[in-house]
């Protein structure tokens, strides 16, 4: 690893060097550790399994602190005086800590505090400003045939607005459970809504039939991805390059 | 305190509840039906005298237990190293079925086979769609003086699929001389940006560290993260490279932020996390918006493509083949063009067989 920040601290390349190959060789290896599962369950794959979240762990407080906290700590220690507001910043952050001591436990609500309430407040502003609101402006759009030139393509354009409004209305419909309607009047709500809910529901079985088929895809690829991988090395190994 | 009408039921006899009685003097002023008591029907029943009817509590399952067992080794056993051995009910998986799985998993593999170690005979004969001749249309519009931002929002688990894009990406930046700030909101997305830019940097030598790209680093806080953009670098303090002060790189040290980048093209392996990128930088950010995504993210993010918050939606799969093709850079993903063709002509024999199954026989219940 070290070579590895070296060569990049140097100018050079990360491809440069036998670091490479050496994780290549690594990743084959554990590749087909864990493609081992699909056989049958079995320790090793296990193990690559546990190796991949503590791999994980350990280079995500790395670089948190190599990135994160350091460069915050070095710049409070150097000038107090204009930074001190990363000292509150590590106070709360040292205040988390407390959440495992029992009596003291209660101070940990402080930043849980914040970052709860923080946290909410971006989710909250960031789903409305930056999908319902825009969704919904989406899916405000014209049906007449001439705001998309008119012809025959203004009247296919039309029509396609017209059914994404159909079917988020039904979609949205298919989440309404309501009691039997009294009175003719009721009665045929009633039946426009079930009517709706079920195509309602169609639209949502298709929705989740394309999200299957791009999932199966993507795994699919994934797949490949890593048969590719493993006949590259194989191939290397055949040539005498390893 | 008792219900009122539960106190008025008491004094009723219950079988004058179902039948009419005649008129005796003992019950006279004592309502003669359910309706007159204004109770509901169901209450008929509660009110009626009976018996406990003993209900044996029902013997779990095998399949029951199985999961009783793995919620309790979840809930208060140490994770062991080697899984217990499953026992499988054969009554539950006949012979055939468990051949046509064998059948399936065995056609798919070789599918896959096919797009790794295949001819490659239909290796870029994909006509790259709409979204992606915009995408590389505006990449190729790019120049030296721009700037672009490239978000690392995938993990490793999904470099299969996301790395020939991001490779395609960068090789065409690099190209065009335009100037890449890689962040992440995730520690491994630092990994891969590094990964990825020293790639393009080992095949342009005038495509270097500091002048042509910066591996800015780790956004910590998610949302908060993501958010700090819209101000400046956000908490970015030092590279991830060199660790250097954000001012003495030389590409970074003219830019103010993150507003002054031309494009912002997005790297992403997750649903929320693509849509909380849309969402936290859509909404301060003018620059236009790009995302390379899994295949199973086109779904859930084409709504922000018609809507207008994406410039551009390239969704892995197929598409990562038309993006390479639309470029013009080395092909790796276009190369499993024969594998996606195997895989469609699998599907479709399947979904055949299952139907003619399904008409001849009825469905799996039926059979049984």
């Amino acid at each position: 690893m070290n070579g590895m920040l070296d060569s990049i601290a140097a100018g050079t390349s990360l491809a440069a060097g036998g670091w490479e190959q050496i994780g290549a060789w690594v990743a084959a290896l554990i590749t087909c550790a864990v493609l081992s599962y699909a056989i049958a369950p079995n320790p090793i794959a296990r193990m690559m399994q546990f190796l991949l979240v503590g791999v994980a762990a350990g280079y995500a407080t790395a670089q948190a602190w190599n990135l994160v906290l350091w460069p915050r700590l070095a710049l409070l220690i150097q000038d107090p005086a204009s930074q001190w507001l990363y000292g509150v910043y590590m106070v709360l952050g040292l205040l988390l800590l407390a959440r495992g001591i029992k009596p003291l436990s209660a101070v940990a609500n402080v930043p849980l505090g914040m970052l709860f309430g923080g946290g909410a407040a971006l989710a909250l502003g960031g789903a409305l400003a930056g999908t319902l609101v825009p969704q919904i402006g989406a899916s405000m759009v014209s049906l007449a045939p001439r705001d998309y030139g008119g012809g025959v393509a203004g009247w296919a354009y039309a029509l396609d607005a017209a059914l994404l409004l159909l079917g988020t209305i039904a979609a949205l419909v298919a989440f309404q459970f309501t009691a039997t309607g009294r009175g003719p009047l009721g009665q045929a709500w009633q039946r426009l809504v079930s009517g709706l809910g079920a195509l309602g529901r169609a639209v949502i079985m298709v929705a989740f039939g394309v999200v299957y088929a791009g999932a199966m895809v993507t795994f699919f690829g994934l797949l490949a991805s890593r048969l590719s991988f493993l006949a590259g090395v194989i191939g290397t190994l055949m040539a005498g390059g390893g | 305190m008792p219900h009122r009408s539960v106190r008025r039921a008491e004094k009723v006899p219950v079988e004058q509840a179902d039948t009419p009685q005649p008129d005796r003097a003992p019950f006279r002023g004592v309502p003669q039906s359910w309706d007159e008591l204004e109770l509901l029907p169901i209450e008929a029943s509660i009110a009626r005298a009976h018996r406990p009817t003993y209900v044996p509590p029902r013997k779990p399952t095998a399949g029951e237990q199985e999961l009783a067992a793995t919620l309790e080794q979840l809930a208060l056993g140490p994770p062991p190293l080697g899984e217990r051995r499953r026992v499988r009910e054969a009554a539950h998986e006949s012979v055939p079925i468990r051949a046509v799985r064998l059948l399936l998993s065995g056609l798919l593999l070789a599918a896959a086979l096919v797009a790794a170690v295949g001819p490659g005979g239909l290796t870029g004969t994909a006509a790259p769609r709409e979204a992606v001749l915009d995408l590389a249309e505006s990449l190729a519009a790019l120049g030296p003086d721009d700037t672009v931002l490239l978000a690392f929002a995938y993990t490793p688990s999904y470099s299969g699929e996301m790395t020939p894009m991001a490779d395609a990406v960068i090789e065409t930046l690099a190209q065009r001389g335009a100037r890449v700030v890689a962040v992440s909101i995730d520690p491994a997305g630092v990994a891969l940006a590094r990964q990825r830019l020293a790639r393009a940097e080992s095949a342009h030598a005038d495509y270097q560290y500091g002048t042509q790209y910066v591996v800015a680093g780790y956004l910590s806080g998610y949302r908060a993260g993501a958010r700090a953009l819209c101000e400046g670098w956000g908490g970015l303090q030092v590279d991830a490279v060199r660790g250097l002060p954000w001012g003495e790189l030389e590409l970074t040290a003219n830019l103010t932020g993150a507003g002054d980048v031309q494009r912002v093209v997005l790297l992403a392996d997750d649903g929320s996390t693509a849509r909380m990128w849309i969402e936290q930088l859509g909404a301060c950010l003018t620059a236009p918006l790009d995302a390379l995504v899994t295949g199973q993210l086109e779904a859930t993010l084409t709504p922000y493509l018609l809507s207008g918050q994406l410039a551009s939606l390239v969704a892995g799969g197929v598409a990562a083949g038309e993006l390479e093709v639309a470029l013009g850079v080395p092909p790796q993903a276009a190369r499993w063009a024969d594998g996606y063709a195997s895989l469609l002509v699998i599907l479709v024999l399947a979904a055949v067989a299952a139907n003619v199954f399904y008409i001849s026989v009825g469905s799996p219940e039926g059979a049984e």
